[in-house]
């Protein structure tokens, strides 16, 4: 989810937190402080680029994606497609039977 | 902008439980700080007072010792990746240099004859005598011509003619 936000463009940590909470519709207003180490993580994997930048006179570690993130992005968009589908048919067969 | 005092209380507590140390402590320090003074700001904007700003960014972020709990798993998981990736190394290191060491041990000459080796000072473990004798001074102190080997054998045979003298 870190990347799909991030696939918009580069964001600092509260952005990425901000527009997690905008994207959901409000339904991910995770504990904020959770998302800098997952942002770590992604970052020592590759996926992720940061560097400080100042920001409204204060400094900033903004973040954005690499090649190799837009990459998964693509991947993980479509394995969520193909799982959600199944998810779907599966639900969709349920209520058939209820019905 | 000032440091709020509820952020500053949590900075000290996510500095007091954080196991992770030098740039990425200090990295880590700079981005929540950042972070909860943006919240401050949301907060603020949207006509809270600065207290209770402050008191809501905390809140919203975590608890301290739960981000630094993530924090330290992260860096452990660095740290243990670091050591299975070093561990090989040294070992081939170390490998390489006993070998190496071995092989020199086998090629630094002919080892001295066997009348020089019989000598007392040898024989009774006058190691110190005749280390301090180096090839330098047999070299120096010794006629070469009474002793026409190898530098290692002539020190050996310079402890017998020292003696003798």
């Amino acid at each position: 989810m870190l990347l799909a936000v991030l696939s918009g463009g580069p964001l600092h940590g509260y952005g990425v937190t901000e527009e997690l909470r905008r994207r959901s519709g409000g339904e991910f207003d995770l504990a904020e402080g959770t998302i800098y180490p997952a942002l770590h993580r992604l970052e020592s994997s590759g996926l992720l680029v940061s560097r400080w930048e100042v920001v409204g006179g204060r400094r900033r570690r903004v973040y954005a994606l690499s090649s190799s993130g837009q990459r998964a992005v693509v991947d993980r968009r479509a394995s969520w497609r193909a799982f959600r589908c199944a998810v779907d048919t599966v639900f969709g067969g349920e209520a058939l039977e209820a019905g | 902008m000032d440091t709020p005092d509820p952020i500053d209380a949590y900075l000290r507590a996510l500095k007091r439980e954080l196991r992770v140390q030098g740039r990425a402590r200090r990295r880590i320090l700079a981005e929540v700080r950042a972070h909860l003074l943006d919240a401050v700001e949301a907060e603020q904007s949207r006509r809270a007072e600065e207290g209770v700003a402050a008191q809501r960014a905390v809140v919203r972020f975590g608890l301290a010792a739960e981000t630094a709990r993530q924090f330290n798993c992260l860096a452990g998981r660095r740290r243990a990746v670091l050591r299975r990736a070093l561990v090989p190394w040294i070992a081939a290191v170390a490998l390489t240099s006993t070998a190496t060491a071995t092989v020199w041990a086998f090629h630094a000459g002919p080892a001295p004859p066997r009348q020089a080796l019989a000598h007392p000072a040898v024989r009774h473990g006058c190691v110190q005598r005749a280390v301090a004798f180096s090839p330098v001074r047999a070299q120096r102190d010794v006629p070469r011509a009474s002793f026409p080997t190898a530098p290692r054998t002539r020190a050996v045979c310079g402890v017998r003619h020292a003696n003798a003298r």
